[in-house]
């Protein structure tokens, strides 16, 4: 392989898993990841820069994701220690679409509710935080975008 | 993101890049520069820089570029807030004490 052909080789590969990384990334970051990488990939000079930019962006997906849930279950943890308090319980009803890659599509909504909003609101911060981790529906064999319900029970001792 | 003042981790990276903007703090910086000014990898970099803002330190804005007659992309923007400054310099003031913020 000569020299120019491997460059152009690492360039194609670093903009692919530029591409590829940022849309990996939770919503609403993506659109703006992906834009930001590739304006720093087009500052980079060299190929095998480049190449380690893209990398290096993959990399950063899961700590941006990793970091993300955390903060989400906190915020449900803290909705939900009021309600451990009051040894609230109950069945909430979750609607969630997500695409082929298992990522929510749109925010989640409460179908059927607890009764109690801090209830409902950890449900739904549950519900957001798995964003990445459902299974889709498959149709021949192949993942694809969807919609479906599914319930979380609260039975909360203090 | 919350813009709130949040406590933010600190680590050998997350000071490298507070220094980085520390030099000149009215600066605004792309990630790419920071990247030069610093020489972490992209993929500790722009965690810290998240982190950061979701912290309420820094606040970023896209480049006022028009890509297509400038022939590149606009950069996301990013510079040190009030509260981020404060904080920095609070940080590295206590480093220069000896004890860690």
């Amino acid at each position: 392989m000569t020299s120019e052909r491997m460059v152009e080789w690492m360039d194609r590969a670093a903009g692919c898993l530029v591409h590829h990384a940022a849309r990996r990334t939770p919503e609403p970051l993506s659109a703006r990841l992906e834009e930001e990488w590739l304006a720093d990939l087009a500052e980079r000079r060299s190929g095998f820069s480049r190449l380690r930019l893209g990398f290096g962006c993959y990399w950063a997906t899961y700590t941006i994701a990793r970091e993300r849930r955390v903060a989400t279950v906190a915020a449900a943890g803290s909705a939900l220690a009021h309600a451990i308090r009051r040894e609230e319980q109950g069945i909430a009803t979750v609607s969630a679409c997500v695409d082929a890659g298992g990522r929510l599509t749109s925010d989640p909504r409460i179908v059927q509710s607890t009764g109690s909003p801090r209830l409902d609101e950890g449900a739904l911060t549950l519900a957001i935080a798995g964003s990445g981790h459902y299974r889709a529906t498959t149709e021949n064999g192949k993942p694809v975008d969807s919609c479906y319900a599914f319930r979380i029970r609260f039975d909360l001792k203090n | 993101m919350g813009k709130e003042d949040r406590e933010v981790r600190m680590s050998l990276q997350t000071l490298k890049v507070l220094e980085a903007f520390l030099e000149n703090p009215t600066d605004q910086l792309s990630g790419a520069e920071v990247h030069q000014r610093c020489k972490l990898a992209s993929g500790t970099l722009y965690p810290i820089l998240l982190r950061l803002e979701a912290a309420g330190w820094f606040v970023s804005r896209w480049e006022s570029i028009n890509p297509s007659s400038a022939g590149r992309p606009r950069r996301r923007l990013y510079r040190l807030t009030q509260t981020g400054l404060k904080r920095a310099s609070e940080v590295f003031a206590s480093f220069n004490r000896g004890v860690l913020a």
